[in-house]
């Protein structure tokens, strides 16, 4: 057994299966590791989560019903993304994805689920490009922003029933099924709009939000319904 | 929670936000420039976008479905829109509907595309296509008068200029730092 690779000292660049082993249950351990080792454990991580973000999207760009009619309208729109514009990168623990119309749209690739996680998070994105493009959409505007959130998250997937139920453990409070959906989407509006720098606070995302639902639900432009 | 609370070490790692990302609209450091006056004038009503007329509307329309549509094999088939009818009666969607709207949706408009298609039938294949393509743009310009989002913003006539973005050369994609 090779008992030199006691590599605290260094980085530990080998990738032997015993390096992996050892490493990984060092972690577990806890806090014996020295901030040498923990950056590079953070890096390797960092490496991996990148690797992953990036075979994913690629994937899904090729392959997704949703991601392939979303980038089809885009491009009909006169806004064509490509993968360049798509960028993963390492994001604050609440966030899983956000758009910019001035950088594009960005996938956070260490909070992310799963390729169905990364799939609504990415389609809720381009539903906000597609905002950008069709119409004239000011950031700062509640009301606009507000109405392109209400309808990412209605369209985008993420307020189906399976991920509210098994991913937000939210059963259908009280005891209401009718309707869970636009629940879903008001409350997931509300809390982007109320992260939006010129909003004062979460009453008013509210109240920005309940005064453009009717109007914001029921444009489901690109598609011709919820799928 | 503020962004700026996290605790991150953007020298190990290239973090978003040191990136500049704001999720919504632009970069962090060019926010709002007077905040006191742009947050009371975004909580108020705006002035409301310009009201829309048909005619203005239908031609967008037109244009838009030209576009999806742009051959004759694009035209859906009536055996597809037959299937899709009788998708809408199956109980999974049904239970769907009402998980999204509190009501059962009725199903007739999926019939009446249905027929429609039958009645078109005996036509030849690029007439088809230009009465398919009326149809679907009455039917949206219909849908847009009634009440969209263009009751809160305007519909742009041209796409904005230089969008989506370049990647800027000087970000990179390395997500290592040496």
């Amino acid at each position: 057994m090779d008992s030199s690779s006691t590599s605290e000292a260094g980085p530990s660049q080998s990738s032997t299966s015993f390096e992996r082993w050892r490493s990984a249950f060092a972690a577990i351990a806890g806090p014996s590791s020295t901030p040498e080792s923990e950056e590079d454990r953070m890096r390797l991580q960092d490496e991996k989560d990148y690797n992953k973000c990036e075979k994913w999207k690629m994937d899904l760009m090729r392959k997704s019903p949703m991601i392939t009619f979303m980038l089809k309208q885009l491009d009909l729109a006169g806004c064509s993304f490509s993968p360049s514009n798509i960028q993963c990168y390492a994001c604050p623990p609440t966030t899983s994805g956000g758009f910019s119309s001035e950088l594009g749209i960005l996938l956070c690739q260490n909070q992310l689920f799963g390729k169905k996680h990364l799939e609504d998070t990415l389609a809720h994105e381009m539903i906000h490009a597609f905002d950008h493009c069709r119409f004239k959409m000011d950031p700062e505007n509640l009301r606009h922003h507000a109405c392109t959130e209400i309808r990412a998250a209605s369209l985008s997937g993420e307020c189906n029933w399976a991920r509210e139920f098994f991913y937000r453990g939210h059963y259908w409070n009280r005891a209401t099924v009718g309707k869970h959906h636009q629940e879903c989407v008001k409350r997931r509006a509300a809390t982007s709009v109320s992260s939006n720098p010129a909003c004062p606070s979460r009453a008013e995302a509210d109240k920005a939000v309940n005064e453009v639902f009717e109007s914001c639900f029921k444009d489901t432009r690109p598609f011709d319904e919820i799928y | 929670m503020a962004f700026e609370d996290f605790d991150f070490d953007s020298s190990s790692r290239k973090s978003a936000i040191t990136m500049g990302w704001n999720p919504f609209g632009g970069s962090s450091e060019a926010g709002p420039s007077n905040t006191g006056s742009s947050s009371s004038a975004a909580t108020t009503a705006p002035d409301p976008p310009r009201p829309l007329d048909w005619d203005t509307v239908y031609r967008d329309e037109l244009r838009n479905q030209e576009a999806q549509i742009p051959t004759v094999d694009d035209v859906p088939t009536c055996m597809s829109l037959f299937d899709s009818f009788f998708k809408c009666y199956a109980l999974f969607p049904a239970v769907r509907g009402y998980y999204r709207y509190g009501y059962v949706r009725s199903c007739s408009h999926k019939w009446d595309d249905y027929k429609y298609c039958l009645s078109i039938k005996s036509e030849d294949a690029e007439e088809r296509r230009r009465l398919w393509i009326k149809r679907v743009a009455e039917g949206w310009t219909k849908r847009r008068l009634e009440g969209s989002s263009e009751d809160v913003w305007e519909a742009r006539r041209t796409p904005p200029e230089n969008f989506p973005p370049p990647w800027p050369e000087d970000l990179g994609n390395e997500q290592v730092t040496t």
